[in-house]
């Protein structure tokens, strides 16, 4: 998934942000003639970390690997991107503020409503960045709705693909390129989504681990489950301690239950599963709410585990129910589950709340066509 | 004083209460407490987050699944198991809410109570030691109420239940009720809720005293809720004031609780004494007390709000209405909004129109009331005081209806419209009042149906189908109950009640299907499948058929199609049952095929191995071997009743496979047909075998077991038959010399012993045959009847041995069996017939002989020598039983006779074999008999083939046109056919048919015998040659089919050879056809 949360970590932090001037200007005018950042200008902003903390002064530029920023008192740092939450920019529209905010909680609709709220007045003369940055968004938020729903994925693509095309040197480049990826597997493309998966494995750490999560993702659905289940393990192998980095092991670790399940290896699977869930943050409500959606399909697998698969599903539902993508699927296995259980009653409710509050999701649509569309 | 009251407890139903006392209790101790003491892992804090959710979803059952995983998880921490036994019993409370079963609630309680005394006994912390009392007395109070809930069924003993229910109400009072309220001395018994509570008050008050420096270590003293100086306990802990505050305030709420808990057990008590009764007296004034005692103290908090409606209730019980109803309209009376006022207006409100309706005052509510009363309630707040305010409005207003004049009848409809409006929300509910409601339903009858029959929406239809059908449900159970204690008018009147509800539910589902435009599917494929069900009910078989039908085709994957789908293959197999054959066929037909929908349907189903056995039924009724494999091989590998399945239809294929080689001519299948239905009869038996093999034996697996013998034997696989035959669990052998399973019949059991006598013969094993042959005689016992049946048996199996011997025809190793075979034979039956001089034992040496010499197409099998030598024997053990005149002989004299004659022409004696037939001939009680008359035509037509010339014409002319000279009256083959053309094609039954093949046959051979004496006779050649052509012609114009295509086929040749013998080219009955068209020689 997309979006998801980087870790900065404070005491691998960017020490002090020296305050001497001259390498500010040494550092600007190198900038500027050389310009490998995003947009070549520089515009005042923030750089929120995971804690919560955040880093303000003037933005120099971006790339791929890291933000490049002088703080109120001269010093220039480069942070790498798993350090970074969020940038923002200062001179950026509320809305595009909020919109980003959407699409990190995995709500691409909202996002795209209110982007699509904001005036080509509040646009106008406007740093590249930031307008770099409201065209991210927009593209972002296109391409999680088509990866969720399975509609419009072409024109999606074409707007990711457009974005990463006009924006090598963004910080954004690697997300967008799983973006990129998952939105070609959904069309089917595999080869092409596979070489978006090796692009973005160019990148950090917590990058290549999700490119080999990708990549194993995709290699499930194309029935090489013994593939996959070698493209994650080499994801669980990379050298790679930070927190974000350790995400997206777990992340692996929930695809490669998945793959053990689907050759017939359960019991490893529900270990693994289970493993990966007690070693979670107990914050991390994103990978918990994966990893209990992850065990509920593992259950569902096997033969007389119905009831262990509905409390796998019903965490989700009552516990970990704040991302959209977890929520909608463990509603949808609920909906079946209770139906076949025969207990009406509740299945009609998770079938209702799952339409009332993801009516765009393919898990909604899988369910109005009973069961049959993916 | 002393009215059996029916207003439920204090806030609610007591399950409600103790509902909400689980929910207060978990909140209570919620996983961040456990975690101050354990660190605790994510999945346990996961679960223990979880936990808490579902208590708040009310979701008990799931509860109770995780409470077991986690007891058997060893990964579990121990702030996790911790939770268990506690929320067990929560999650058992709740459980028990919503099972109907009121033997089944009261296991679930009596876990619920063990999993409570079991938290307790492990010396829990105060605050949790008062939640667990406080649920406990909860739930003995529900315990209490649901044998009170159990008096009121039919059938009951009401006075010993509601004795039975006194103890749970005491001890929850104990468990409840305190001693320590007003005293000064230290709390050291904490084993009831109210004193757990004053204790934690007191200890909540020394550390707010000591928190705010206002106390002293040594003599703090504190104010518990009630007002009362107490010795305080060292404070422990530190914590905020203002959480010291609210624990306190939390503590002061729940000794309320308590204390209306305590009064709410003294009212159920009351309840479950005998009305008038002093104990009643005594309890109800404890409760009275006690309310009257907490609204005097909390007269404007929400408890003593309850107390005070709830004092009034019991005015009302006590039969003061005056005071009751001055004490409810103060409760009416108060405004304000919320779910509490709702509840404290429904409670009061019921009680009050209970007051009414004692006093008969029906015109005292308001019209604001009503309208409270007639009010919508999301379901989640219904409960019983709301429940028993529609109720009792419902049937104030029937009341109303009733009293008004039938001048004015109009105006009673909408006083019933709203009764039934009422009464059908109650009943819906399936809760407190419902059997009441729906009883008040039956008795607004039709005026309420058609109150609500206008444009009723589908839904109300299909409210009203299921209170219909749950009423249905109600009167079948009272009339099994009056069946039972033999109450026959009482059984029959409920059995009326029941059916008359049965067709208010036909008739409301029918018109719901109608109203259905524009609903779901589901909830129309619901009406649909209750419509089956009860069409079956009512025995509308058709209907219910192709109702069942239609859903299970069009919609398998609607809930109930399955069920639909098993009932209309029922309904199908009672139709089979009607006179019309042609009905009944059609019927076996569309059962089979509602049987193999079910198994392709619901392979996995418990339903698909009933319906596979009722399909292979069908498909080995209808002889279809394609249809039999098919079944077979629809059947999944884990249906329970495969090998069932199996062993039917492999017994099917082997008797189709039996029938049609017995079949000639154009009827019988290719021999290659024959030989892989045998191939595939062999392997489903043998499949259905191996996995019957080590279960109990059954009817089906002795018989199958059979039917696998009897193909064995045919192969000469004497190895296989031993192997079946003598199987340690299913061997028939093995079952007939030991215990017979349940349904194996007296002819299966005289099969297996013909069977195993044949075998054992055939295998020279002698002492087994011996014994075979003592169980025959021993299962045909003694006299007339026996002696027939053993007689019968003995031709049967004769009867197979010809079948065996004419099979082995043409099978390359058939001399050397069949040689074998018959040593067996003639060393047993010479064994029996010097040894046994039993009459049916004589007549089955002679018969087997007979049948070893006489049977067709065996000239493969048994040499012209031992023909011979068989009919000698047979011949001679036929006179020997002749000549004894024993008494058992003369009834079997006749067909004796027959095949003597029979004997004797075969071997060329026509003498002798005349005398036999002149045993019928000459006597005019036997001269009417067919078969003699026929064998007397054979044996002439027989004598005069073999005859000269002079010789020949007698016999010729006797088998021709009879003979009735010296007294003898023989028919010949012309009057044979003379006499069987009126029954030959009179009708259609067996009797007609077997004359139609005499009659046909009869025609044949008088042409024969012409053909043959015209060859014998020169004077009178060309005119017999001509009569031989017509006796055939006219057969053919009278009779174009011929009696089917081997007889025609028959008839053909002869004619050929009729002109051949004529000079005329050989064209058969073409000749005759072309003549008749005018194009003829």
């Amino acid at each position: 998934m997309m979006m998801t949360k980087r870790r900065w970590d404070d005491a691998q932090s960017v020490g002090r942000w020296g305050p001497a001037f001259a390498v500010w200007v040494a550092v600007a005018v190198a900038a500027v003639v050389v310009c490998p950042r995003s947009a070549c200008a520089q515009t005042p902003g923030r750089l929120v970390a995971p804690n919560g903390k955040s880093l303000s002064g003037t933005i120099l530029g971006t790339s791929p690997t890291d933000v490049e920023i002088e703080n109120e008192e001269g010093d220039l740092k480069r942070v790498p991107l798993d350090k970074i939450t969020e940038v923002i920019f200062s001179d950026e529209p509320p809305k595009l503020t909020s919109a980003r905010s959407f699409l990190m909680r995995g709500r691409p609709a909202d996002a795209l409503g209110e982007l699509e709220s904001v005036q080509a007045s509040e646009l106008e003369g406007l740093p590249a960045m930031v307008l770099a940055e409201m065209e991210f968004a927009k593209a972002a938020a296109v391409g999680q709705m088509a990866v969720e729903s399975g509609d419009d994925v072409a024109a999606a693509d074409a707007a990711v693909a457009g974005f990463l095309a006009k924006n090598a040197r963004s910080h954004h480049f690697f997300e967008m390129q799983q973006l990129l990826g998952e939105l070609r597997a959904k069309a089917g493309d595999y080869t092409a989504a596979m070489q978006a998966f090796d692009t973005m494995s160019k990148g950090p750490g917590a990058f290549k681990i999700r490119a080999s999560t990708g990549k194993g993702q995709i290699l499930v659905e194309q029935g090489k489950v013994a593939d996959a289940v070698r493209e994650y393990d080499a994801a669980l192998a990379i050298s790679a301690g930070d927190e974000a980095s350790l995400t997206r092991k777990r992340e692996a670790a929930l695809g490669k239950a998945r793959a053990l399940s689907r050759l017939g290896k359960h019991a490893d699977a529900i270990k693994l599963a289970k493993a990966t869930i007690d070693g979670a943050d107990p914050e991390d409500r994103s990978l918990l709410s994966r990893g209990y959606v992850v065990l509920g399909g593992l259950y569902r697998a096997m033969d007389g585990k119905e009831q262990d698969a509905l409390i796998a599903y019903l965490t989700v539902d009552l516990v970990y129910n704040t991302v959209p993508e977890s929520h909608a699927e463990a509603l949808y296995h609920l909906s079946e589950l209770w139906g076949k259980a025969r207990e009406d009653q509740r299945s009609r409710q998770c079938g209702q709340i799952l339409r009332d509050a993801y009516p765009q999701s393919g898990w909604a649509k899988k369910l109005a066509a009973g069961g049959k569309t993916s | 004083m002393g009215r059996t009251f029916s207003i439920t407890s204090q806030s609610g139903s007591v399950c409600r209460v103790v509902s909400t006392l689980a929910v207060v209790v978990v909140m209570a101790i919620g996983p961040t407490q456990a975690a101050e003491t354990e660190p605790v892992s994510v999945a346990d804090e996961t679960t223990l987050k979880l936990l808490q959710a579902l208590d708040q979803q009310q979701m008990p059952d799931v509860v109770l699944w995780i409470l077991d995983r986690v007891a058997a998880d060893k990964q579990a921490g121990k702030p996790l198991q911790q939770e268990v036994a506690f929320r067990r019993a929560a999650a058992l409370v709740g459980v028990s809410q919503s099972e109907g079963d009121a033997e089944k609630r009261g296991e679930l309680l009596d876990g619920a109570q063990q999993a409570l005394d079991a938290f307790l006994a492990s010396d829990p912390p105060l605050d949790r030691r008062i939640d667990a009392l406080m649920q406990k007395g909860g739930l003995l109070m529900a315990r209490g109420r649901v044998n009170l809930e159990k008096a009121k069924r039919p059938g009951a003993d009401p006075e010993a239940l509601r004795a039975s229910a006194v103890p749970f109400f005491a001890e929850a009072i104990a468990s409840l009720q305190g001693k320590m309220a007003g005293k000064k001395e230290e709390i050291t018994d904490v084993s009831n809720a109210e004193d757990a509570v004053l204790k934690a008050l007191r200890e909540a008050d020394a550390e707010l005293q000591v928190a705010s420096g206002g106390g002293k270590e040594n003599d703090a003293k504190g104010k518990d809720g009630d007002g009362d100086d107490k010795p305080a306990p060292r404070p422990t802990k530190t914590r905020s004031i203002a959480r010291m505050e609210e624990d306190r305030e939390e503590l002061r709420g729940k000794l309320l609780q308590v204390r209306l808990l305590v009064a709410d057990a003294y009212f159920d008590k009351s309840q479950a004494f005998p009305p008038e009764s002093p104990d009643a007296q005594t309890a109800l004034q404890a409760s009275t007390a006690r309310y009257a005692e907490l609204f005097k103290k909390y007269p404007n908090r929400g408890a003593g709000l309850l107390a005070r409606c709830n004092e009034g209730r019991n005015y009302a019980a006590a039969g003061d209405y005056a005071k009751a109803l001055a004490t409810l309209g103060e409760m009416l009376a108060i405004e304000g909004n919320g779910s509490f006022y709702t509840t404290l207006r429904s409670k009061a409100l019921n009680a009050a129109l209970q007051c009414w309706l004692a006093e008969d005052k029906l015109d005292a509510v308001t019209d604001a009331q009503l309208r409270m009363a007639l009010g919508g309630v999301p379901d989640d707040q219904i409960d019983a005081d709301i429940l028993g305010m529609k109720y009792h409005a419902a049937l104030l207003l029937q009341k109303r209806a009733a009293a008004i004049p039938e001048a004015d009848k109009v105006k009673r409809k909408p006083l019933q419209r709203d009764a039934g409006k009422l009464a059908t929300e109650v009943a819906k509910a399936g809760r407190e009042y419902a059997t009441e409601a729906r009883d008040l339903l039956a008795a607004l009858g039709t005026d309420f149906d058609s109150a609500i029959a206008d444009g009723a929406t589908f839904e109300t239809l299909m409210d009203q189908a299921k209170l219909a059908l749950t009423t249905m449900q109600e009167q079948r159970g009272v009339a099994k109950q009056a069946e039972t204690a033999k109450q026959e008018p009482e059984a029959a009147a409920a059995t009326a009640a029941g059916d008359d509800a049965r067709a208010q539910a036909i008739s409301f589902l029918t018109k719901a299907l109608a109203a259905s435009e524009g609903e779901e599917i589901e909830a129309v494929n619901q009406a649909r499948y209750l419509l089956t069900y009860l069409l079956y009910e009512a025995r509308r078989w058709h209907e219910a058929a192709v109702l069942g039908g239609l859903l299970a085709n069009r919609y398998p994957s609607s809930r109930g199609s399955d069920q639909a789908a098993m009932i209309a293959m029922a309904s199908w197999q009672q139709l089979q049952k009607q006179p019309d054959p042609a009905w009944a066929a059609d019927a076996r037909d569309n059962c089979g095929a509602a049987a193999e929908a079910i198994i392709r349907g619901w392979p996995d189903s418990k339903a698909a191995g009933d319906a596979a056995v009722v399909a292979i039924a069908s498909a080995v009724d209808a002889g279809d071997p394609e249809r039999i494999a098919a079944v077979v091989q629809a059947v999944p590998a884990k249906s329970p009743r495969r090998a069932e399945v199996l062993m039917r239809g492999g017994m099917g294929l082997a008797r189709r496979m039996q029938e049609a080689r017995r079949l000639e001519g154009a009827d019988r299948p290719a021999d290659d047909v024959l030989a892989a239905w045998k191939k595939q009869a062999v392997a489903t038996l043998d499949e259905g075998l191996a996995a019957a093999q080590g279960k109990p034996p059954s009817a089906v697996a002795v018989s199958a077991a059979l039917a696998r013998c009897q193909l064995a034997i045919d192969d000469g696989a004497e190895q296989d038959v031993a192997r079946f035959l003598e199987n340690p669990s299913f061997g028939p052998w093995t079952v007939v010399n030991g215990t017979l399973p349940p349904g194996v019949s007296e002819s299966l059991v005289g099969s297996t012993l013909t069977l195993a006598l044949r075998h054992y013969i055939g295998t020279q094993q002698i002492d087994k045959a011996e014994q075979a042959m003592n169980l025959l005689e021993k299962q045909a016992g003694t006299g007339g009847e026996a002696a027939a049946k053993l007689t019968a048996l003995y031709l049967s199996m004769g009867r197979d041995l010809q079948e065996q011997l004419r099979a082995l025809a043409g099978e390359a190793a058939a001399p050397e069996r069949a040689a074998k075979l018959l040593a067996g034979f003639e060393t047993f039956l010479e064994r029996v017939a010097d040894r046994d001089k039993k009459i049916a034992s004589q007549m089955w040496v002679a018969s087997t002989y007979d049948a070893l010499a006489s049977g067709e197409g065996m000239g493969a099998t048994v040499s012209a020598a031992q023909r011979e030598k068989y009919l000698a024997k047979a011949a001679e053990v036929y006179e020997q039983l002749l000549k004894s005149g024993a008494a058992e002989v003369a009834q079997y004299e006749p067909t004796l006779r027959l095949k003597m004659a029979d004997i004797y022409e075969d071997r060329g004696e026509w003498d002798e074999a005349r005398k036999h037939i002149d045993w019928f001939l000459t006597d005019a009680s036997r001269q009417n008999m067919i078969d003699p008359q026929i064998a007397a035509a054979k044996l002439a037509q027989a004598s005069g083939e073999a005859a000269t010339d002079a010789d020949a014409t007698k016999s010729f002319r006797e088998a021709v046109s009879g003979d009735t000279s010296g007294g003898r009256v023989s028919w010949g083959w012309g009057g044979i056919a003379n006499k069987l053309v009126r029954q030959a094609f009179s009708g259609d039954d067996e009797r007609a048919r077997r004359a139609q093949a005499q009659f046909f046959d009869a025609r044949l051979n008088l042409a024969r015998c012409r053909l043959a004496w015209a060859e014998k006779s020169a004077a009178n050649r060309d005119k017999l040659l001509e009569m031989a052509f017509n006796d055939v012609a006219i057969t053919y114009k009278l009779y174009p089919q011929l009696g089917g295509a081997a007889m025609r086929e028959q008839f053909d040749a002869l004619l050929r050879d009729i002109q051949k013998a004529q000079g005329q080219p050989p064209e058969g009955l073409a000749a005759v056809d072309a003549a008749a068209s005018g194009e003829g020689t």
